[in-house]
């Protein structure tokens, strides 16, 4: 498995915050044989069997599969939007299987930070107000607020964007947006779902080196895509297969 | 907290300000439903709630007599008593006072109108003195006649003498004696009782000018007929005010066996709401409550199902919003600051809605008692109440949706994917629509029945000529007329009117027809060998020669009063159909005795035709009719039938009674068009507050049962899409669509029925005789319900089939 970097996962975070990292686990994720089950009326679909997977801090791993193979379901029971049927779940030394939907809520808005294939920013926000959202359930100064949606602003090259609302732009900035929202709460694990589903390859691939330069600074990236250009990016694969991890292995360098 | 509050709440204006078409509905529909708790509270809180305007009114005390007995104690006491009390009581300084009608005379007419008279200190008990002018006091003197002095009303001194100040010292002449203006009380002073506002106040003292008619009241004591009341002296308690009471009561039971033996006096504390009306408005202010509280849970219901129908909107919001860390109570937080928000702006409208029903009221309901106050000000109780009651609607019509809203669903939305059934939001939706139909068609069958009353009743004959007839009402006791004066005054009344040219007939009796009050007696009906049969509650008029043929009321059998059925003659009665027919056939009962009392029996002479006697609404009743000259009376209702158009004989008639006594009150002198409209005022009224409400409960379950289709059928585009991709017409899918909810608007029909079969029932005497389960208004009242329920059903479900199958299909 993938050493400890004792690197933040923080991008940008402060040097006293580095300090407090460096004596929480090294394991950000951490399944063990985790089912999902799916039952309407009489019929039941496995959507996850026994999966094992462990993910370190400062990784960048791609969950690759084909349709319908469970990397979605993988990934929402890591975002804790959804429960495992059975097996445990463990997030940053914490276990979070059978968590109550508050304690999950909290957990989301402390600890993960999600970037989705249709961006999912709410069209009565400005991006300012997008980014600002997961704050708005932390109790932080306004002050604080603003100064942190600033800053992430600035690292995505949004922030010139901040006073328009989400129809004003591109599918790319759009995403760009949400990738700060993600990062505005300072999240042990980034989680994207087909970020670049919904992009042409131009704005797709600037997506992609956003997500390597985030890694690079010391985030920690769970990624799903069916997409093989982009598989590449991750430093670690995880094949998936009716339910089933079959494979994990590093990813050849881009 | 507050400063995530704010954020909810600067999230919601924004929100509205981006919807106003959806708000605007939201606002309009709970405004409406808002709107009558607030109109009705202003109500109440201007006529009960109000304080009574009155110095320290903690230390005041109604005083109450108890019978040993009877059933509960009551506010009246004779003159005799209240002086004993007066002058004895050490702890509390007692007043009295008394409704009066009093006639005023001007230069140019008389009109009755609601005075009261009062005890001299009645102003100083009460610690109020005038806007303009003076009040008389206890330290005037008391001896009787000596104060011939009035203050006035503020109503009555604007709607008379516009307000003038010189009113002061001039004289109004009162039941026929000259009174000097010496003061007008300010606006919000009623006296000692909320609600009803005296024209005027007028001391005891002179008693004799005001009731001539009970030369011996000052003298009786077992006559009671005046309202005490008094204020605790400093120093003392209420405790020992009632200890100081009950002393007195025994002392008096000692001195006066004969009226006081039985009774004691005791104290309660002061409201301004007399014990004997209190149960009648706690009454009807709990009717009112539960009519009021129907129209704003139908308007929650209806704002909840449009809330529901927005929530297909706002999805995928609340999904993000939970995805980056909102917990449930977060979010139903901030859609319940939403929903709060809306309906404080509603509240706002609806206290505009207050203002402008209290302007409705006056133009719709012209017949309010004289004197009642009905207060319109907004003061800060009503905009108190209105706040509550917003907030609670708020949080009544935006819990619902929000708990539905914030289910933890977070995956099928967050990929915009149709999340499939909702079984449980559909179970609480399809709840909303029936429950929203059941009150709606409770409400309006409930108009339904007073209309049809109304109509019943404006069609109904009463059983005598609604045409061409004349009515004038006087009460000759407050003039000071003796019986035997008032008999020269009906005989002098019937040969002057009769002679004037164009009238054709005039008689007089004790009541009108159509009265409004029930009067009553026992009879029972004596048998051949003068045995008695079983007694019957029978209603009585007495009535002068003449009378039936003036009024219109036929004669089956017999023969009219004469003028020798005087009061030293046999007594005779006439009798209607209906008391008739204990006999056998009509003509049967002529010649029969009826025993009124122990060796009182009269013979009925005559019979005549059933007719209406005191409502429209009456059902058949036993009648007997006395003859006037056998049973005097000195309360008299002329009846004067004219060959024409008898409203242009209304001032011969006034100039005739001026003639005979220019004191007369002449407000009273009207065409039988307009005293039968009076008298359908009641049913009128009811009709039109009732269809007001039911009209707004169809309005409101409309807007409900769209917003919760138009929602359906937004979950369901890609249901529609695929039925309409397979090969379904719109006409099929339309027709499936509106089975579907009218089924459920059907439930909600049969279940308002039913309750409408049983809560009607309490009604029945306020429908004119029509029937609380009437057949019509029991079908049609649903049949219409359903047909505007389609519509509304209809339009949204062909705006879904409308819609491209391949951009549903695509979107999906």
């Amino acid at each position: 498995m993938n050493e400890v970097t004792g690197r933040s996962s923080l991008p940008g975070s402060a040097p006293d915050a580095q300090s407090t990292l460096a004596s929480r686990p090294a394991q950000v994720i951490h399944l063990a044989k985790v089912s999902k089950v799916f039952a309407v009326e009489d019929v039941e679909t496995r959507a996850l069997s026994d999966v094992d997977l462990t993910i370190d801090r400062s990784e960048f791993v791609a969950a690759a599969g084909p349709s319908g193979c469970g990397k979605t379901t993988l990934l929402s029971i890591l975002g804790l939007l959804d429960s495992p049927t059975s097996g445990t779940y463990t997030l940053d030394g914490e276990r979070v299987t059978g968590l109550g939907h508050p304690e999950r809520a909290k957990l989301r808005n402390r600890k993960i930070g999600f970037i989705f294939q249709n961006y999912n920013l709410i069209g009565d926000l400005t991006v300012e107000q997008n980014v600002e959202l997961p704050l708005s359930y932390q109790s932080l100064s306004k002050v604080e607020r603003r100064s942190r949606v600033q800053e992430v602003l600035e690292r995505v090259e949004m922030s010139h964007r901040m006073r328009h609302y989400p129809s004003q732009l591109s599918g790319g900035q759009q995403q760009r947006a949400a990738v700060a929202r993600a990062l505005v709460i300072q999240p042990q694990i980034l989680l994207a779902d087909e970020p670049t589903g919904n992009l042409d390859s131009k704005n797709a691939d600037s997506i992609m080196q956003l997500l390597c330069t985030l890694h690079e600074a010391g985030a920690t990236i769970c990624m799903v895509t069916h997409d093989p250009r982009y598989v590449g990016y991750a430093r670690r694969i995880v094949e998936l297969w009716d339910g089933r991890v079959v494979e994990d292995r590093p990813a050849k360098a881009p | 907290m507050w400063n995530s509050l704010w954020q909810d709440l600067r999230y919601a204006v924004r929100l509205v300000s981006k919807n106003p078409g959806f708000s605007a509905v939201i606002i309009v529909c709970l405004a409406l439903g808002i709107g009558p708790s607030t109109t009705t509270f202003s109500l109440i809180n201007a006529s009960l709630l109000h304080p009574v305007d009155v110095e320290s009114p903690e230390t005041l005390v109604t005083i109450l007599a108890n019978r040993a007995g009877g059933d509960r104690p009551h506010e009246s006491i004779s003159y005799p008593n209240y002086v004993d009390l007066r002058d004895r009581a050490t702890t509390l300084d007692v007043a009295v006072a008394t409704g009066a009608r009093l006639s005023i005379r001007s230069e140019t007419t008389s009109e009755l109108t609601g005075g009261a008279m009062v005890s001299p200190n009645f102003f100083d008990v009460l610690g109020r003195q005038s806007l303009v002018g003076e009040v008389f006091h206890a330290s005037d003197s008391d001896a009787p006649g000596s104060q011939p002095v009035v203050v006035l009303g503020y109503a009555y001194w604007q709607e008379k003498f516009g307000g003038a100040a010189d009113v002061i010292g001039s004289t109004m002449r009162i039941n026929g004696h000259d009174f000097q203006v010496i003061g007008v009380m300010p606006q919000t002073f009623t006296g000692q009782m909320a609600v009803v506002q005296p024209h005027l106040w007028v001391p005891t003292t002179m008693l004799d000018e005001i009731r001539p008619d009970i030369p011996s009241q000052r003298e009786q004591r077992g006559h009671s007929w005046m309202e005490p009341f008094g204020r605790i002296r400093p120093g003392s308690n209420l405790e020992q005010v009632k200890k100081e009471l009950a002393d007195i009561s025994r002392q008096l039971a000692a001195e006066f066996p004969a009226s006081n033996e039985f009774t004691s006096f005791t104290a309660a504390p002061f409201t301004g709401i007399p014990v004997s009306i209190a149960e009648g408005v706690r009454q009807l202010v709990a009717l009112a409550a539960v009519v009021v509280v129907m129209v704003l849970l139908l308007s929650c219901s209806s704002t909840a199902a449009l809330q529901l129908a927005r929530a297909t909107v706002r999805r995928r919001e609340i999904a993000i919003r939970m995805a980056v860390g909102a917990s449930r109570w977060r979010i139903v937080r901030q859609l319940l600051v939403e929903s709060v928000f809306l309906a404080v702006l509603a509240g706002a409208l609806a206290l505009l809605l207050t203002l402008l029903a209290f302007e409705l009221f006056h133009l719709l309901l012209p017949e309010l008692p004289t004197g009642l106050v009905l207060g319109s000000s907004l003061d800060y109780r009503v905009f108190a109440f209105a706040l509550l009651v917003s907030v609670a609607a708020g949080i009544l019509f935006g819990l619902a949706p929000a708990w539905q809203m914030s289910r933890p669903d977070l995956i099928a939305p967050l990929k915009n994917q149709d999340p499939g059934g909702d079984y449980g939001s559909a179970r609480v939706r399809n709840t909303l629509v029936a429950a929203q139909f059941a009150l709606a068609v409770v409400l309006l069958i409930s108009a339904g029945l007073f209309v049809k009353g109304l109509r019943r009743a404006q069609s109904l004959d009463p059983g005598f000529e609604t045409e061409h007839m004349a009515i004038f009402d006087t009460e000759l006791s407050i003039y000071g007329y003796s019986m035997q004066r008032t008999s020269q005054f009906v005989q002098e009344f019937v040969e002057r009117v009769g002679a004037l040219e164009g009238v054709q007939s005039v008689s007089a009796s004790r009541f009108p027809p159509l009265s409004g009050s029930r009067s009553m007696t026992r009879i029972t009906p004596l048998g051949e060998d003068l045995t008695s049969g079983a007694s019957i509650d029978v209603g009585l008029n007495t009535v002068a020669p003449g009378y039936f043929s003036t009024v219109g009321i036929p004669f089956i059998a017999g023969r009219d009063f004469e003028p020798q059925d005087k009061q030293t003659a046999a007594r005779v009665v006439i009798v209607n159909e209906t008391l008739a027919r204990h006999f056998g056939e009509p003509q049967s009962a002529l010649g029969k005795l009826l025993a009124q009392g122990p060796g009182e029996s009269a013979e009925i002479v005559g019979v005549v035709k059933d007719s209406k006697y005191w409502t429209f609404g009456e059902q058949d009743v036993a009648f007997v009719y006395m003859p006037l000259a056998q049973w005097p009376s000195r309360e008299l209702a002329f009846c004067v039938r004219t060959q024409g158009d008898s409203a242009a004989m209304l001032t011969p008639i006034a100039s005739q009674i001026r003639s005979l006594n220019g004191d007369l009150a002449l407000s009273t002198l009207r065409t039988i068009q307009e005293h039968t409209r009076q008298s359908l005022s009641a049913a009128r009224t009811s009709a039109i507050l009732f269809l007001v409400l039911g009209g707004l409960a169809l309005l409101l379950a409309v807007v409900g049962v769209y917003g919760i289709v138009a929602y359906s059928v937004t979950r369901r585009q890609l249901e529609i899409g695929v039925r309409m991709a397979l090969g379904a017409q719109p006409r099929d899918l339309i027709g499936l669509l509106v089975r579907r909810g009218l089924r459920l608007v059907a439930i909600g029909a049969a279940v308002g029925v039913c309750a409408a079969l049983g809560l009607t029932q309490f009604l029945a005497p306020l429908l004119s005789g029509a029937s609380p389960t009437d057949a019509q208004v029991f079908i049609l009242v649903p049949l219409i319900l359903l047909a505007v329920a389609w519509l509304a059903i209809y339009l949204p479900a062909r705006k879904a089939t409308r819609v491209d199958p391949m951009v549903v299909l695509r979107y999906e």
